[in-house]
């Protein structure tokens, strides 16, 4: 399953794909990472980053590298989610939310919730951006350079290498125009 | 086979369309660099495909043209298709079976509530109306599986839709008719272990452990209200009052002096008995060994001695003998006063017995237990008795309401505040204006009954989470019989984490056929019967402590004790039977499963006081006429022994007598003989004197005649020997 992923990974970065859609997946990653599991809220956003055309190999090893990490950042979003969820002004918006059907499932009134879901969505764009560029950078400079390297050669006769190598080449047909 | 060329390329391309739909979709340089070749602008300004094209450039043609076709557009359709379908086929699926689910779910969860096998039929749930109807639910008694709980009849569930999306189920109202208690099954309703087991979802443990610790502690309370630990029953005693004299004697027997006086007196004569038996055949046989000396002495004829010297002799063996039969007479007479001194010691005895007898008989009865018995103790002892009973129900039912309350929490758990957040903490902001929470019943309420009876029950505010809904549990409980009995109930359940009182209750029920506790059976009633009314009120504490206050009125009382019940307990039936109506009034107060605190007053305490007073007056008179008639027994037997071991001195006595006589005898035998031996003595010397004085007289007038010289010297001759002759003989006590 882990090498699968990271097979995903490696084709997502080398295939075909719009820069975007793995940027995407990168920051729906970082969001989902933010939002702490177990609640509907980060189960619509799962569901909704598949349905969407971004890359969901990227999303999920993102979030998985990002969510033990995420923790750190609890205090921080819980600070950010008091300060909306006790904000005089929305309480009216609040209290209507969570009379809704279903709403409560999302935890929204969650501090840590609302206030991961503020900051992967402030976090989107420019973890988008900075991803496409990545991608680009990826795909014009570093990938041609290592591709054809005598290390990575060597390297990729190691088992476990040569396994993701295949993984890689069955989930990226432009793996061998590339290669 | 040669590669077909895909239709995308196929038809000549203007160069905006190449531009967006092809390159623009195509994102390594590599393969745009290759497409861009693969193609030529003709001269219409449009791109066509390359003749010259080898098969592995169509082939990777193709594969770039399948990538672009995947490029386009933001959604994936193909994946929307997939949830829409698990959804709609999920909703379809319980559209289909929803009744069956909610039957077989409803069923297990009351099971789990319960305790016993449910039963729900025919569910028809309309999730468009938020309503459920039911033709039926049984649920079985746990305690007693041949029987039912409860049943209802047609039932309608309303529920709060919008709540169930938020995961809570809100009962708005149940609305029941055939409600019946207690009705019989032909089937047990005893859950199979597995089904037990597969009821428990974790909670099962502190679920046992409640159950556990609420029939241990009802357990307890029964237990402690039994007669043995009520103290009033201590007191009413009525062992007591039945007093067994031979087992206060027996007890007292060791201490009393009529029983140690005799057995102490006759121990000592015993010892005296043998030592003067002893002494007194030694003197028998002394005085059968003098008797024979003392017949020789007696056979003696003084006059046939005419020897002085024999005479002398012979006086002088009675004189020995006479000093042994004097010593033996001393011996003999000492042995008599010291029979008789033991003689007079046992009649002393015997007196002292007598006296002894009076002083015992006052300890005895001083004895007997003090019967002074308080009236209003004896009521309520049976207050205690009646409560007894009338608690152990409250409790059950308090604690099976409690038990049952606490298994709808355990079946539905709440979610913790910890379960409520992520994993990851925070802290949740309540937006809810109702907070509910995850299983609510607002109101039930529902009818039942027959032709007989009427039964109505309310029960509003039932809650898996009372601490969230802040609020209570009204039950209300309602029995009205045709023939004018009833009972009501009230009840306040409070379940919240910070409450004081757990439960508060108000009761009234009249007409209601009295039942005798066990506790009361077993201080010696047997039934009571009549037409009460009871009325009253307990609260359950947080603390576990209950206290309440009950009013009985009983009209046209019939109470009968058990057959050999005591007399205190025939009294209090006897009396309680000639009343036209008996009040009580009792307050309670029970904590850590023990009455701590009970106050009662009937309306038969008065008239039991001068009844029982009588009855102890009675009962006092009986035993001490029995303790005196034990006395006398006592006393007449110890005398009689005491008459035995007289008898016996009394026959040494009379064998020291009749020695004493026989020694008597001898001595007189004896004084007579030497007397008359002394008296021949005497008549020897007189003689000899006479015969002497008459030769001297012979001699003088003999000498006078043959020669007054020569007759002076025979004469002084003659009366030399004569001297001579009397001086020899020289007779005892008797001087020259």
């Amino acid at each position: 399953m882990i090498i699968t992923i990271i097979a995903r990974f490696i084709a997502a970065l080398n295939a075909n794909r719009r820069p975007g859609e793995v940027a995407a997946g990168i920051a729906m990653g970082v969001l989902l990472a933010l939002i702490p599991a177990g609640n509907l809220l980060w189960v619509a956003l799962l569901i909704v980053s598949a349905l969407l055309r971004l890359n969901l190999g990227i999303e999920i090893v993102t979030m998985l590298l990002l969510s033990p990490l995420a923790h750190l950042a609890d205090p921080l979003l819980h600070r950010i989610g008091l300060t909306v969820l006790t904000s005089p002004n929305l309480q009216a918006l609040f209290s209507s939310a969570y009379r809704l059907p279903l709403m409560p499932f999302t935890r929204f009134n969650n501090t840590v919730v609302l206030g991961g879901l503020l900051a992967g969505l402030a976090l989107w764009i420019p973890v988008f951006f900075l991803g496409r560029v990545l991608v680009g950078v990826y795909r014009t400079k570093i990938h041609p350079a290592i591709a054809n390297s005598k290390i990575v050669k060597a390297f990729e006769k190691i088992p476990i290498v040569s396994k993701i190598a295949g993984l890689v080449r069955k989930f990226s047909r432009v793996y061998g125009a590339v290669a | 086979m040669a590669t077909r060329i895909p239709r995308a390329y196929r038809r000549p391309l203007t160069a905006t369309r190449f531009r967006k739909k092809i390159l623009g979709r195509i994102y390594l340089d590599t393969e745009r660099e290759f497409v861009a070749g693969a193609f030529h602008e003709g001269d219409d300004g449009k791109y066509r495909l390359r003749e010259d094209l080898t098969p592995e450039d169509k082939k990777r043609l193709a594969r770039i043209a399948k990538e672009i076709k995947k490029n386009r557009g933001l959604l994936r359709i193909g994946r929307i298709a997939v949830p829409l379908l698990i959804v709609g086929g999920a909703v379809a699926f319980n559209l289909l079976f929803l009744d069956r689910i909610l039957e077989t779910n409803g069923e297990k969860l009351l099971e789990r509530v319960f305790g016993a096998q449910v039963e729900i039929e025919q569910l028809d749930a309309q999730p468009m109306e938020g309503r459920i109807t039911l033709a039926g639910l049984i649920v079985a008694d746990r305690d007693r599986p041949m029987r039912n709980l409860f049943e209802f009849g047609p039932t309608t569930i309303a529920i709060r839709m919008p709540e169930l999306f938020t995961g809570r189920v809100v009962i708005r109202e149940i609305s029941t008719t055939g409600i019946a208690f207690g009705t019989e099954r032909t089937t047990s309703g005893a859950l199979d272990d597995s089904d037990a087991a597969g009821g428990d979802d974790g909670s099962g443990a502190g679920l046992e452990d409640l159950e556990q610790r609420t029939e241990a502690g009802l357990d307890a309370v029964v237990d402690s209200l039994g007669v043995d630990g009520i103290g009033g029953l201590d007191d009413l005693s009525l062992e007591a009052l039945s007093l067994d004299v031979e087992a206060l004697i027996a007890d007292a027997r060791d201490d009393l002096t009529v029983t140690t006086l005799v057995p102490e007196a006759i121990e000592d004569t015993e010892a005296a008995i043998a030592s003067t038996e002893a002494q007194l055949e030694g003197i028998s046989g002394r005085v059968r060994g003098l008797g024979d000396t003392v017949q020789e002495v007696a056979a003696i004829d003084p006059s046939s001695l005419t020897n002085p010297q024999t005479i002398l002799s012979t006086v002088q063996t009675i004189e020995s003998t006479r000093d042994s039969v004097s010593a033996l007479g001393e011996d003999a007479r000492t042995l008599q006063r010291s029979l008789e001194a033991e003689i007079a010691r046992l009649r002393e005895t015997e007196q002292a017995l007598r006296n002894a007898a009076q002083n015992d008989l006052d300890a005895l009865q001083a004895r007997i237990p003090d019967f002074d018995i308080d009236p209003s103790a004896i009521a309520e002892a049976g207050a205690r008795a009646f409560v007894a009973g009338f608690l152990g129900e409250a409790w059950n039912t308090v604690q099976r309401v409690i038990a049952v309350a606490q298994r709808v929490r355990a079946a539905i758990p709440e979610s913790t505040e910890r379960d409520r957040r992520p994993r990851r903490g925070g802290v949740d902001i309540p937006f809810s204006e109702t907070p509910y929470p995850r299983f609510v019943i607002e109101r039930l309420a529902g009818d039942g009954g027959d032709s007989s009876q009427r039964i109505e029950v309310s029960v509003t505010g039932i809650s898996s989470d009372p601490d969230l809904t802040d609020s209570t549990t009204e039950i209300v409980f309602r029995r009205d019989r045709t023939d004018g009995r009833y009972l009501h109930l009230e009840s306040e359940l409070d379940l919240r984490s910070g409450a004081r009182m757990r439960s508060e209750s108000l009761f009234e029920a009249v007409g209601a056929e009295p039942s005798l506790p066990e506790a009361a059976q077993q201080i010696g009633f047997a039934s009571l019967n009549g037409a009460t009314r009871l009325s009253g009120g307990t609260i359950l504490f947080a603390d576990g402590a209950l206290a309440g206050t009950l009013d009985a009125v009983v009209t046209d009382p019939r109470l009968s004790a058990t057959e050999g019940a005591s007399p205190v307990a025939e009294l209090i039936a006897g009396i309680a039977s000639e009343q036209e109506q008996i009040d009580g009034s009792f307050t309670f107060e029970l904590r850590d499963a023990a009455i701590t605190d009970i106050e009662a007053s009937t309306s038969l305490t008065e008239l039991l006081r001068a009844q029982v007073e009588q009855l102890i007056a009675d009962l006092r008179a009986e035993a001490e006429a029995r303790i005196r008639e034990e006395i006398d027994r006592i006393v007449a037997e110890q005398i009689e022994r005491l008459a035995e071991e007289i008898a016996v001195f009394d026959v040494l006595v009379g064998r020291s007598t009749e020695e004493l006589l026989r020694i008597e005898t001898y001595e007189q035998i004896l004084d007579e003989q030497k007397t008359e031996l002394e008296s021949r003595v005497a008549d020897i010397r007189d003689q000899a004197e006479a015969a002497a004085r008459a030769a001297v007289e012979q001699a003088e007038a003999q000498a006078r005649a043959e020669a007054e010289a020569a007759a002076e010297a025979a004469a002084r001759e003659a009366e030399s020997r004569v001297r001579d002759a009397a001086g020899g003989i020289r007779l005892p006590g008797r001087r020259n």
